[in-house]
């Protein structure tokens, strides 16, 4: 009887795949966990549990759920997260389909609702697995035990089969139009809302909206998601369960009725897409190599040995890409940010103080947040080591090359900001002069550190399976720089302090914090050369 | 001067752990020779092109490139190369004519290689596509531009893996002309490829290598008289058939 409902649903071929990939998967858990590195990040994860977890699991009021305010708050907020994936992402990559499956399946004995259908299965259980394994997460946000468990098996797949079907629906040229005009629609109704509530006061809005039919019977399934949060009895928590997973089950029905339609080709471009983006952080790229190029023209530097003909190269890239001006605008929003609110949170805070605050943490995101992100350095050449060492160029002025552009993106940057924060609070200026002398070792500092600790531990950056290992590896190489990073800091900061302490000068504590700081650039310049000399890509770089 | 050879590989061994990659290697390529490198999978042919260009430092022997010592003065020796790896990774962002600009200045290539880059550009029918990002080519056209590139500063020694790997058929043998008229120029080339026919119709010398030793080493007139009418392909299963126990 369970074999015929199963066939009816789909082809055995398809049951058989979705059995074998599952056994896949824990196979390749079991072989990580019994690596030393996954031993010891399964090790790490149950103390985690241990320490920090279960005795929130056991004490609702150590709980990080505010109730009342998730209640009333809640609904609203994840409607709006979910207009919002669905009117964002609109390509075939929604429909979640990888390249292996596109090219091996759709050409495939199976029909389009027949492929969606083991989408659907292959996600119920990926749902199921993974909820499994966030559900302690969850129950931490969760005022009941069981709400948080239950709010990550069907909000999730909610989530997930809506933004599916949109984009099955809006398929094709005309239909686009119309769900654009749709999304135009909300907008508008969202833009009067929000006279509204300039007129009610907020807490009135929302209560109107709950209590109104038509918005109340629109908030139900979000309404339930956070219901599951927020309730503090069983049955509530089954209550809010039930609603949830009548939605899941009609969207199932729903999708699997558009399934019928032509959507292959939607989803094979996406699977496409989504296999460049994963093949690009293969190679070593961080945010800073995916996405579009632009056509800047940057002229060539003189050679210097190599050095300027490396920077140059670097230089194009950087340059070239938007993430870079992206990431930049962000840490001057974030810094600006923090000079806005920060005073108002703390109360009674100096224009000074906000200002030395503001250059404190554009050092620390300018400075080793950037480069960390952007990747924009030997991390996004880890396909390019052979061409890059067959040059006729020193590995010193190698290494220095490929830095040199980010050391003087990010010096430009916190210059900027210091040289803002000094402007709009005179009193602020000392500090600013210090910081400035100092960025130009520190920045160099930290991006010859970096890259000679990837060329010495390079990581590749997996997908699928294996993508846990190679996170928890590159945490370990991050958070080893960042150690690094702290004691030059301090060391800089000794000698800074102490020179300001013995002259009272600006300039001369600017100095002296700088030397410690480029003393430490050169030794990781000169180690990066010198393991650059001996790198052999074919045995040291994980293939 | 003029009969010193242009590689002059002695005793080259590398092993990565228990692996044997390469082992007691030797031969020599004079100017004008093109030297295929043939062997299985896995018989360390690209292990020894990468001791060759100076990425991988072998564990025994020597290489000299133009009679330089290539891990003695490794900037010198790859003065005199050029290394076109299998499937070549080109800089995304940068144009193909960048590219050009990047090797010129790399290479230190004296003024005027403008003219001789649009050459070779037009040759390889890559001229309409000057200012395209390398990151939106075809794999041929990728191909092209390492070939390109390889070829604008004029090197001694050319080494080619794989060489014809997704080129059309137009461009496969605008590539086997070039490699003719950079050996009638006096380049070394050496060519690693798995296609019999190419090495047939391209190569002077032959190195058959299995499991990282030299099988057969020697120019392919030789090989071909030893063969009494079979193909090069037959000598390439004899040379290649594992060691039977006794």
């Amino acid at each position: 009887m369970i074999a015929r409902v199963g066939l009816a649903w789909m082809p055995a071929g398809l049951w058989s795949l979705v059995g074998l990939r599952v056994r896949a998967a824990g196979r390749d858990a079991a072989e990580r966990l019994r690596t030393p590195s996954g031993a010891l990040a399964g090790v790490a994860t149950l103390l985690f549990f241990a320490v920090w977890l279960v005795p929130r699991l056991l004490l609702p009021d150590l709980r990080m759920v505010d109730s009342s305010w998730l209640a009333q708050v809640g609904p609203l907020g994840l409607l709006l997260v979910w207009f919002g994936q669905i009117a964002v992402r609109g390509g075939g990559e929604v429909l979640g389909f990888q390249a292996a499956e596109a090219d091996q399946l759709f050409g495939g004995p199976f029909s389009p609702s027949e492929l969606l259908r083991y989408k659907v299965t292959l996600l119920v259980v990926a749902w199921v697995l993974g909820g499994l394994m966030l559900s302690p997460m969850a129950a931490f946000y969760a005022r009941h035990p069981l709400g948080g468990p239950a709010a990550t098996l069907l909000v999730l797949p909610f989530l997930q089969m809506s933004a599916m079907l949109a984009t099955l629906l809006r398929r094709g040229g005309r239909r686009r139009t119309w769900w654009r005009a749709a999304y135009g629609a909300v907008l508008v109704v969202l833009g009067l809302a929000a006279l509204r509530v300039r007129a009610w006061g907020a807490d009135a809005w929302i209560d109107a909206l709950q209590a109104h039919p038509v918005a109340g019977a629109l908030l139900l399934p979000f309404r339930a998601g956070i219901g599951l949060l927020v309730a503090d009895q069983g049955g509530e928590v089954l209550q809010w369960a039930g609603v949830m997973l009548a939605t899941d089950a009609l969207l199932v029905v729903l999708l699997v009725r558009a399934g019928r339609g032509a959507w292959l080709e939607l989803a094979a471009e996406g699977a496409q897409h989504v296999q460049a983006a994963l093949q690009q952080v293969r190679r070593g790229g961080g945010v800073g190599t995916l996405g579009e190029v632009w056509t800047v023209g940057v002229p060539m530097l003189p050679r210097w040995r190599g050095l300027g003909t490396v920077a140059w190269r670097r230089l194009v890239e950087i340059v070239r890409r938007p993430a870079t001006f992206v990431t930049l605008g962000g840490v001057v929003a974030l810094v600006v940010v923090i000079g806005v609110l920060f005073p108002s949170a703390v109360g009674g805070m100096s224009r000074t103080a906000t200002a030395r605050g503001m250059m404190a943490s554009a050092v620390a995101w300018g400075t080793v947040l950037v480069p960390g992100v952007l990747r924009l350095d030997f991390r996004a050449d880890l396909d390019r080591l052979d061409p890059l060492l067959a040059l006729p160029i020193r590995p010193s002025a190698l290494f220095l090359g490929q830095i040199l552009p980010m050391v003087v993106l990010v010096t430009g940057l916190c210059w900027t900001i210091f040289a803002g924060a000094a402007l709009w609070a005179p009193g602020a200026a000392p500090l600013a002069l210090v910081l400035g002398l100092a960025e130009p070792g520190f920045a160099l500092a930290v991006l010859a550190v970096e890259n000679a600790l990837f060329l010495f531990f390079p990581v590749r950056m997996e997908g699928g399976e294996a993508a846990l290992q190679s996170v928890g590896r590159n945490l370990a190489v991050t958070f080893g720089g960042w150690t690094i990073h702290g004691g030059l800091v301090v060391m800089a900061a000794t000698t800074g302090g102490l020179g300001w302490l013995v002259t009272s000068s600006a300039l001369v504590a600017g100095l002296a914090a700088l030397l410690p700081l480029l003393g430490g650039a050169v030794l990781a310049v000169a180690l990066g050369a010198a393991r650059l000399a001996r790198l052999d890509p074919s045995a040291d770089v994980p293939r | 001067m003029q009969d010193q050879p242009i590689v002059d590989v002695v005793g080259l061994g590398k092993r990565y752990g228990s692996t044997v990659a390469v082992d007691d290697l030797a031969f020599t390529l004079g100017p004008g020779r093109v030297l295929a490198m043939v062997g299985p999978n896995g018989a360390g042919k690209t292990t020894t092109l990468r001791a060759l260009a100076g990425i991988v430092r072998p564990d025994a022997g020597q290489v000299r490139i133009a009679g330089i010592d290539v891990w003695a003065d490794p900037v010198a020796a790859k003065r005199r190369l050029a290394w076109v790896p299998h499937e070549a990774q080109l800089f995304d962002a940068l144009t193909i004519w960048e590219h050009l600009a990047f090797v010129a200045s790399a290479w230190a290539v004296p003024a005027g290689w403008e003219a001789r880059g649009r050459t070779l550009l037009e040759r390889f029918e890559l001229q309409g596509k000057a200012t395209a990002a390398c990151g939106s080519l075809s794999l041929g056209m990728r191909q092209k531009v390492s070939l390109v590139m390889a070829a604008l500063h004029q090197p001694t020694l050319f080494m080619l893996d794989e060489p014809m790997t997704g080129l059309d058929p137009r461009a496969i043998r605008t590539c086997k002309d070039w490699i003719r008229e950079e050996a009638a120029r006096g380049a070394g080339l050496i060519l690693s490829s798995h296609l019999l026919s190419v090495v047939d119709d391209l190569c002077t010398d032959l190195l058959v290598l299995v499991e990282g030793r030299v099988r057969f080493f020697g120019p392919l007139e030789e090989a071909r008289r030893a063969l009494q009418g079979e193909k090069l392909e037959d000598l390439f299963f004899r040379a290649t058939e594992p060691a039977r126990p006794p």
